[in-house]
């Protein structure tokens, strides 16, 4: 596999997003909304702690629930972006001069995965990273006696990111490359990635905070996610996205 | 056109990726019975055996749901024929080792330009030159040369969604051609195009063939394919006739000759169909004959319609068209039990 193959559909890729000024709304409104939740969230509850309306115990668990909601930025994004990349190309029919080039299946999957995981995956850390040091702030302030999940909790969370990116970028990549319309391809991505994001919020939000639990959620979904990723690398064949049958 | 392009086009170039393909002095393109079939459909393409030598312009002619694009398609390695086999210079293209060379020797005009639109000209050329391997300065190079030629290199900052549909035509030729590719494969490249850019395209075909490429075009065009094409091979499906134009109008149809009449009459009819012609008939005063061995028949035919007492002008072959070979060829293959 050539890396500068790769990069150049990235890059492409990159470039065309940057003018699609009703993409690029979608990708920014939502992970700026739900860090603007995760920010005005923690302000919130460290006023209520400080006022006694609300005990360590609840307070701990509204900073989590507002935490966990921005995964949605990775699962959101990379569906919408991967699903974009190959279906646009067979609705501008840039796909059969694209495959006349000398590029292989795999270079041009990894090249349309990169996009959609820089934009999904980065998006989270940025979000987190914003989310985290307000916490790390208002609750320093503020002189409570309770902590805001650190670094650990940082840590777990971008692990979820990436799976959760990686898992929606193969799925909507694998869905796209069958797909003739951009709706549908992005319909039925979603219908795969909700429930997933669904099933980690459950497993987060329900079960004991503990290790184990969180070290067996992790690797279920790296597990999903390794098979996804299969699954696509293996199907993702020039004469079926060309032909949309193989 | 303006001068200057094509020597460059045809002859070396810095980092040309065609001079990274083995010569062969033969055949281009071999295919082998090309069978092309989909899930519930009968064979898009069936059992089609064709050579395209190099150096030629061979044109694939047939109705819509023909098989050409696919047969395109197949001919480019972009799709695999479920039956049958296709060599490009020599090469396998079921053989997945073999594609870069391949596609490196192949430049390709699909149907629909496919360009991207919210990008510049250039930055499409460039995208598609990397991807070929091409250094940037051979990109610029070859860019700067063929968009000039087509005269639109001062447009190749511009988005190609602010392009005419001839304008976008030109940059997709330019791309099928950035990396120097010996064989050309293009479908429908003057489709929908105005007299003025169809012209361009058809004299930049025809430069590219005294360049010694190699040139294989589908077309509803038939007059282009006429003019343009050395040899033509008729589809519908399975291959209903291989030839050079000219040859395929003498295989099909009889010698037809008109003859020129002072004063025409029914009774030249029956003067002509005593002297042999297969069929005879009057277009105002011109006597309109089918005649198996024009050169053999026509003095004794002259001789009698003199001693009839009618005055001939002139004697003028009647020159078949390419339609006219195309469509009746498409005619038999409808009612093939005639």
């Amino acid at each position: 596999m050539r890396t500068d193959r790769v990069w150049e559909v990235a890059l492409k890729d990159f470039a065309e997003l940057s003018t699609n000024r009703a993409a690029l709304f979608g990708l920014i409104f939502i992970p700026a909304l739900l860090t603007l939740l995760g920010v005005a969230s923690t302000y919130m509850v460290t006023r209520e702690i400080a006022a006694g309306h609300l005990s360590a115990g609840q307070a701990s668990v509204a900073i989590y629930a507002s935490l966990l909601l921005l995964l949605l930025i990775p699962t959101t994004n990379s569906t919408v972006v991967g699903s974009m990349s190959v279906v646009l190309e067979k609705s501008g029919r840039t796909l059969e001069p694209l495959l006349a080039t000398p590029i292989r299946d795999r270079e041009l999957l990894w090249g349309k995965a990169v996009p959609p995981l820089v934009i999904g995956v980065g998006g989270a850390y940025l979000a987190f990273g914003i989310v985290f040091l307000a916490g790390d702030i208002f609750l320093a302030s503020a002189h409570l006696p309770i902590e805001y999940p650190g670094s650990v909790g940082l840590f777990v969370m971008l692990v979820l990111s990436t799976l959760l990116g990686l898992l929606s970028t193969f799925v909507s990549l694998l869905i796209s490359s069958r797909s003739k319309e951009l709706r549908t391809a992005q319909w039925f991505s979603f219908i795969v990635a909700l429930p997933v994001f669904g099933g980690v919020i459950a497993v987060f939000a329900i079960l004991p905070q503990s290790w184990v639990t969180y070290s067996v959620a992790v690797a279920v979904l790296a597990a999903v996610t390794a098979g996804i990723a299969w699954v696509t690398t293996d199907r993702f064949e020039r004469v079926t996205i060309l032909l949309g049958s193989a | 056109m303006p001068g200057g392009l094509y020597l460059g086009v045809g002859r070396s170039v810095p980092g040309s990726m065609a001079a990274g393909v083995q010569a062969h002095s033969g055949d281009v393109i071999v295919a082998s019975d090309l069978t092309r079939s989909y899930r519930g459909a009968p064979p898009a393409v069936e059992r089609l055996s064709l050579t395209i030598r190099r150096g030629e312009i061979f044109a694939l002619l047939g109705p819509n749901g023909a098989g050409k694009t696919t047969t395109l398609r197949m001919l480019s390695a972009l799709i695999q024929p479920t039956g049958g086999h296709v060599e490009v210079l020599g090469l396998d293209t079921r053989d997945p080792r073999r594609l870069d060379e391949i596609h490196n020797s192949l430049g390709i005009l699909p149907e629909v330009t496919g360009l991207y639109e919210s990008l510049t000209a250039y930055r499409n050329l460039q995208f598609f030159g990397r991807l070929h391997g091409l250094s940037e300065a051979t990109i610029y190079e070859r860019s700067r040369a063929l968009l000039t030629s087509f005269e639109i290199w001062e447009r190749r900052n511009d988005k190609i969604e602010t392009f005419s549909k001839g304008m976008k035509q030109k940059v997709a030729v330019v791309r099928a051609m950035l990396h120097d590719p010996p064989c050309l494969i293009l479908d429908e490249p003057v489709s929908g195009l105005d007299p003025e850019a169809a012209k361009t395209l058809r004299d930049f075909i025809l430069e590219q063939r005294r360049c010694g490429k190699t040139i294989v075009l589908s077309t509803h065009n038939l007059d282009d394919a006429d003019r343009l094409s050395d040899r033509v091979a008729i589809l519908r499906s399975r291959l209903l006739a291989l030839d050079t134009p000219a040859r395929l109008k003498e295989q099909l149809f009889d010698r037809v000759v008109a003859i020129e009449l002072a004063r025409p009459g029914v009774g030249a009819v029956e003067v002509a169909r005593a002297a042999g012609a297969q069929a005879a008939k009057l277009e105002g005063r011109r006597l309109i004959l089918d005649l198996p061995d024009a050169e053999g028949m026509l003095p004794d035919l002259n001789e009698r319609l003199i001693q009839a007492g009618y005055r001939i002008i002139y004697v003028q072959p009647v020159v078949r068209t390419l339609e006219e070979v195309y469509l009746k060829l498409l005619e038999s293959e409808a009612r093939p039990s005639e």
